[in-house]
């Protein structure tokens, strides 16, 4: 069975599928190769050739052009589709690999639309051709934002996979790491800032509570000492001291 | 789940055998189209 793309641990693949792998592969760099000295060979005669059929063209296509461009565009089809059906059973990271096909047959061309654009091989010296120059541009675009968007997509898979290795469970990139750390450390801090602050509180409140409980006391020993005093049980000067004693162990 | 940043021994080799085999390929290449273009 084959392996979904990233859907399980690579295992140790089949002699068919290498073999389809490496030959698909090899026969995409064999075809862009073609392509582009082919490409070089008609825009080095003018930028357009002709070969057979009834009428007489104006420039011939060279022999290797003729015999080579039709096949090596078959070619892109048939080695694409082995290498994707080798890749498949290799596991997605190798099935990406063939996606570089794409921005290395864009740039490729394009190289060769800006080179023969800046540097016309035939016509008046110093002129630019800027239909080639457009097209130079737009194949360079077409195969370069590909590439940069997808090697940034693969950075970022590198890193959440490091960041696996380090012993965390995660699954995400390593910004998202990184993100998750930051949001536990701050969460972190809200939480033992809570704490202190309800520690403060509980302990003002306490203070609080005994003030009172202390202001209690003293007004009953007050009214104690003055029912003692208005019966008899105290002289006016036990009265007295012992009032004094009470006011100062309160103000203590 | 396995660590996917352990990867087996065969994808080292696969990954040479790829290098190989696209160098083999642009080679290829340039070997023919020279060839052809060649008059005889």
């Amino acid at each position: 069975m084959s392996n979904l793309v990233g859907a399980t641990a690579p295992r140790t693949p089949g002699l068919g599928a290498v073999t389809a792998y490496l030959i698909g592969m090899g026969g995409l760099a064999f075809t862009i190769t073609i392509l582009w000295l082919s490409m070089r060979a008609v825009m080095g005669i003018g930028g357009a050739c002709a070969s057979g059929g009834p009428y007489v063209p104006a420039v011939e296509c060279p022999d290797a052009v003729e015999l080579l461009t039709p096949l090596s565009i078959f070619g892109l089809f048939i080695f694409g589709g082995l290498a994707a059906w080798g890749g498949a059973n290799l596991g997605g990271r190798w099935i990406g690999l063939i996606a570089l096909g794409w921005p290395a047959l864009f740039l490729s061309l394009g190289w060769n639309f800006l080179e023969f654009g800046f540097a016309p091989p035939s016509g008046s010296d110093g002129d630019l051709v800027w239909s080639w120059i457009f097209c130079g541009v737009v194949f360079v675009l077409m195969g370069g934002i590909p590439l940069i968007v997808g090697l940034r997509g693969a950075a970022m898979v590198a890193g959440s996979h490091r960041a696996y290795a380090g012993g965390r469970v995660l699954v995400g990139p390593k910004q998202g790491f990184d993100a998750m750390r930051d949001l536990q450390e701050q969460l972190q801090q809200a939480v033992e800032q809570r704490n202190a602050e309800r520690a403060d509180a509980a302990r003002a409140e306490a203070g609080a509570a005994y003030a009172q409980e202390q202001d209690r006391d003293v007004a009953a020993r007050l009214e104690r000492l003055a029912r003692l005093h208005a019966a008899g049980d105290l002289t006016d000067a036990e009265f007295d001291a012992a009032k004094r004693a009470t006011l100062a162990g309160a103000s203590r | 789940m396995m660590d996917p940043s352990i990867r087996p021994a065969w994808e080292r080799w696969l990954a040479i055998a790829l290098v190989v085999a696209i160098v083999l390929g642009v080679a290829i290449a340039l070997w023919l189209y020279a060839a052809v273009s060649t008059p005889a």
